[in-house]
């Protein structure tokens, strides 16, 4: 896609509403306190949404985002999602305790496949539960899915009240155009759409935005943000 | 230890887990699963943990042991997180669980949190045997021989290599597990092994198990 097709997107976006789109993201393996640290403080500098980093970080990011406008977001199920729903609830509410304040959770993919939806909807109705007040973001892993199964699962995520649907872990194929626009036709108004997985370049994160995207998970938020400013600042 | 290089399909398969774990591995996958895999008698069938018990229900009277994972591939979710995923796991009928460790301790010299982890664990898994994953790809020698120590003390006598999902055990790997610390630690092998001389090689540097997703060419049968 050219910068030209990006034109509605320029006039009504600022550089601080982009920020406020990016989940700023480090689920590599975990292997030091100082990639969390360094995360955190550029989350901070750019007034990104959130940080989001696994569970055994959290009490780390959350110390260090304490008095940031950052939230404290953790990925849940990473990422083959592929046990019960107690457990899910469990580290779910694990999860806020140690102070995550959105929660991103792998869903039950196989259950889209075999079409167990009422094992789906108990799933995402015992996330929404444990979830409380954080921001509940349920992923599909779109690339493994029929535009049907995406579309039930997103029914299913607005009857549970989740807020977000969202389409990748990154560990896969990521986000495309056509399935944000899927995911944001079946779900809007009442929840909103997150974008994951390969968004690198401006123009991918701005296609995402324009495809109905409230959110961007993504490990380029500093360049995007750099190339953003350098574009339109 | 036997000649490896000389043993059948049928021979070696007691030596081998056959796995079968994907976010989108169905129900009926299972069931295909159970049956193909009915053909050899291999070490386990390792599932997620939510095919546990229709695994289980499969194999009706089949003794195969069932291995299940916690934490797994990534290994970072939190100690109370997997000591419930262990006890889950203890609950359902699965034989043994690999479970990814906290890799920011173990990069990070805190020995004494992995030692602390293992031995919880331990304790949540009652009958379960405990298989922990250092991830050896991903560490240095030192590394590795300092984990093995912290897993040793905490009550863990089985080690997987790596969690495979482009994690690759080389043989050195096992060559020097092997060395330091004999048989005091069980070692089974995954990541990387996809033929018959993959096989062959790592149960003659020492392993006592492979893992594989891909059994057939594994085991030298086609």
């Amino acid at each position: 896609m050219s910068s030209g097709d990006l034109e509605g997107v320029k006039m009504t976006m600022q550089a601080g509403d982009f920020a406020s789109t990016i989940d700023h993201t480090y689920l590599k393996i975990h292997r030091s306190d100082a990639e969390v640290k360094r995360l955190c403080f550029e989350a901070a500098k750019h007034h990104f949404a959130s940080v989001a980093v696994f569970p055994v970080a959290v009490p780390l990011a959350a110390s260090m985002l304490k008095g940031t406008d950052v939230e404290v977001c953790v990925a849940l199920g990473f990422h083959l999602g592929a046990y019960p729903p107690e457990l899910k609830a469990f580290e779910t509410e694990d999860a806020i305790k140690r102070g995550a304040t959105e929660v991103d959770l792998v869903m039950n993919v196989a259950a889209a496949k075999a079409g167990q939806w009422d094992l789906l909807k108990e799933e995402f109705r015992l996330f929404r539960d444990a979830a409380g007040d954080a921001i509940a973001k349920i992923i599909l892993e779109t690339c493994l899915l029929t535009d049907d199964e995406k579309r039930k699962a997103c029914e299913i995520a607005v009857e549970a009240r989740l807020d977000y649907v969202k389409t990748s872990t990154g560990y896969k194929d990521g986000a495309t155009v056509p399935d944000v626009k899927l995911m944001y036709d079946t779900v809007s108004p009442d929840l909103k759409v997150k974008a994951s997985g390969g968004i690198r370049t401006l123009d991918d994160a701005l296609a995402m935005i324009d495809a109905g995207a409230s959110r961007l998970g993504t490990s380029a938020g500093v360049a995007l943000i750099e190339a953003f400013n350098e574009r339109f600042g | 230890m036997p000649d490896f290089g000389r043993l059948k399909p049928e021979e070696l398969a007691p030596y081998v887990s056959t796995s079968m774990i994907e976010a989108d591995v169905t129900e009926k996958d299972i069931a295909e699963f159970v049956e193909e895999m009915s053909r050899f008698e291999f070490a386990s069938l390792a599932v997620d943990l939510h095919y546990i018990e229709l695994t289980r229900e499969l194999l009706g009277d089949s003794e195969r042991r069932i291995t299940t994972v916690s934490s797994y591939p990534l290994g970072g979710m939190t100690t109370d997180v997997k000591a419930a995923q262990v006890a889950y796991a203890r609950d359902h009928g699965a034989y043994d669980i690999d479970v990814s460790m906290n890799y920011l301790w173990i990069k990070s010299g805190r020995f004494d949190l992995v030692e602390e982890e293992v031995r919880r664990i331990v304790d949540a898994a009652g009958d379960l045997v405990v298989v922990m994953i250092p991830q050896t790809a991903i560490l240095t020698n030192e590394e590795k021989r300092q984990t093995c120590e912290a897993l040793l003390n905490g009550g863990c006598k089985t080690i997987k290599t790596c969690s495979g999902f482009g994690w690759k055990t080389e043989v050195e790997d096992v060559i020097y597990i092997k060395r330091l610390f004999g048989d005091a630690i069980e070692i089974e092998v995954s990541g990387g092994v996809r033929t018959r001389d993959d096989t062959v090689t790592m149960l003659s540097a020492g392993a006592a198990r492979l893992h594989t997703s891909t059994p057939l060419p594994v085991l030298g049968a086609a």
